[in-house]
């Protein structure tokens, strides 16, 4: 008897794979910035090894962003390299898209097994706390605040932080 | 409510009660292996258990290719490529691990060298790492907490960097756990609290934070309802198998709940206090459960409500107002630690276990880096832990 189809290639979700190459730059470059200008973040960037490397991925081979230790920041990468000392990998284009736009907080998406983590654990805490910093910086309070556990208190630094990673950090990558 | 998505995953095989170390050589049979590893450590090799292991071999036609039984108290890397040189060479082909937490992580991490064909466990450290099928692993608890027997985790002490190392995947689950309650009758009183009241705490855990699901909600409350009603009798008629196997067995639930749920803040703060003080595992539990619950208690108040038909029976559901349920809950399981305090001497602070304050703010700083806290509900800072901590202290 014959296959209803036969073999076939299912084609890729380019659309999604734009989106999330987008929203991938945009942490990556963020989480840059971070690393110089936002106390907490440069705090948590400080205790790694100077050239730990990071990726975030999906599998198995849509987008990927990188970012290294080097000169006591994070510097990114873009989409270079192949492996990392510490890397987030997203099962599927469909929940790295759900994590990074972001419908679902970070902690959601590792508690629903939407990605996974490779490398020190340890450090992966630490990164957590740097994602957290991102997503405060990147979204105003009334979406952050269902993206970490407990938002930060309104500080007077933030506006000013956030302002120059929008003006320069992000488009400029400084 | 059902989660928006959930994973669950447990191939291990339960064999639980009479008799049962009598069908490990069927089993190994039964997954292609005809020379077994056992290991095991001193304590349970004194104590008698490791000759009721191999005497369940007798007349089932089965060779065991090696026995070591002098793994440490704290599994490490060095003793992991140690009895990993002895598998090989002998020639073996499964391993039977017999003992606590530290000797069924041993076992898992010489599984990973041997099944990776490594001499370096470092490489495998962090989640799903491993890449090959591991070799045919058999688990008897010889005390009831870890849940070892059923979880997807390892944690390895490595001795040259100082750390300690964690690995998932689900590889490293068992094929079957064997729960005979000969294995633990002789467990201590103080060893056999604290033990429990880290099953307790998985459970309780498993139940109310981030990944809980359906089904390990299952587990974890028919876990909390064995262990309410038989720990404090464990303790104190340690030789009655019944109460022993029902031990071993929530044990066991705990264990598959927690694996498929995650721990919390509990287990954070447990992690550190050990690394940093050497507080017993179990102990810490016992010292942290209630006061975290209370922590986290703004979250996880209907969790809680729930729960407390396992601890406490019909009779205190009925007799406690909706609104008073989680805080009920919470108050029998520090009558627990209580009663187990006047039974066996558990500890119930900080102090008490040994921990000096000027430790504190190190336990704070290292349980916050710990990956339990992911799925607490409550975001906790090191100031927020050293909050609890001072609260658990005296």
């Amino acid at each position: 008897m014959n296959p209803s189809r036969r073999s076939f290639y299912p084609g890729r979700k380019k659309g999604k794979e734009r989106c999330v190459a987008l929203f991938l730059f945009i942490l990556g470059r963020t989480l840059q910035s971070l690393s110089r200008i936002d106390p907490a973040t440069r705090n948590e960037v400080g205790q790694w090894e100077e050239g730990f490397s990071i990726m975030f991925r999906v599998f198995p081979d849509s987008p990927k962003m990188s970012l290294q230790k080097k000169d006591g920041v994070l510097r990114y990468l873009g989409s270079k390299g192949e492996d990392a000392d510490l890397s987030i990998n997203f099962k599927n284009v469909d929940s790295a898209l759900m994590t990074l736009t972001p419908q679902k907080s970070i902690f959601q998406a590792f508690a629903e097994h939407r990605c996974i983590v490779m490398g020190d654990l340890t450090v992966a805490m630490s990164l957590m706390r740097c994602l957290n910093s991102a997503l405060i910086h990147l979204y105003p309070r009334i979406i952050s605040k269902r993206l970490v556990k407990r938002p930060p208190p309104r500080s007077f630094n933030m506006p000013l932080i956030r302002l120059r990673l929008f003006l320069v950090g992000i488009p400029l990558g400084k | 409510m059902l989660p928006a998505y959930y994973e669950f995953f447990n191939p291990v095989k339960i064999l639980s009660g009479d008799k049962s170390l009598e069908n490990i050589p069927f089993e190994l049979e039964r997954a292609g292996c005809r020379l077994p590893m056992v290991i095991t450590d001193s304590g349970v090799a004194q104590a008698g258990l490791l000759d009721m292991v191999t005497g369940a071999f007798k007349s089932s036609g089965m060779h065991i290719g090696a026995v070591y039984d002098n793994v440490p108290p704290d599994s490490s890397d060095r003793a992991v490529t140690e009895i990993a040189a002895i598998f090989r060479d002998q020639g073996c082909d499964s391993l039977v691990a017999v003992g606590g937490g530290s000797v069924i992580d041993t076992a898992k991490g010489i599984n990973i060298l041997i099944s990776e064909g490594s001499e370096d466990l470092m490489q495998f450290t962090g989640a799903e790492r491993l890449e090959s099928p591991l070799k045919p692993f058999f688990v008897i608890p010889t005390t009831s907490g870890t849940g070892s027997e059923a979880t997807a985790a390892a944690v390895i002490f490595n001795e040259t960097r100082q750390i300690k190392m964690t690995f998932t995947s689900c590889r490293l689950m068992p094929n079957a756990a064997v729960l005979d309650p000969r294995m633990t009758v002789s467990v201590p009183p103080r060893i056999t609290a604290a033990t429990g009241m880290d099953a307790l705490s998985h459970a309780v855990e498993a139940y109310t934070c981030l990944q809980k699901n359906p089904l390990s909600d299952a587990y974890a409350t028919a876990g909390i309802g064995l262990i309410s009603e038989n720990l404090l009798r464990a303790v104190t008629k340690g030789r009655d198998k019944r109460i022993r196997l029902a031990m071993a067995n929530a044990s066991t639930m705990a264990g598959i709940a927690f694996s498929n749920s995650m721990v919390g803040m509990v287990h954070s703060l447990g992690h550190a206090t050990g690394g940093v003080a050497h507080v017993p595992h179990g102990e810490a539990m016992s010292i942290f459960l209630p006061a975290v619950l209370r922590y986290n208690m703004d979250r996880i108040e209907e969790e809680l409500s729930e729960l407390l038909y396992c601890v406490g029976g019909e009779a205190e559901v009925v007799q406690t107002s909706v609104e008073g349920r989680a805080e009920r809950t919470v108050e029998l399981i520090e009558r627990l630690q209580e009663d187990l305090h006047e039974a066996c001497g558990l500890p119930r602070t900080l102090g008490e276990a040994g921990v000096e304050r000027d430790q504190l703010e190190s336990i704070a700083k290292t349980a916050i880096d710990d990956a339990s806290l992911t799925f607490n509900p409550e975001e906790m800072t090191s100031k927020d832990a050293l909050g609890v901590l001072e609260q658990v202290y005296e």
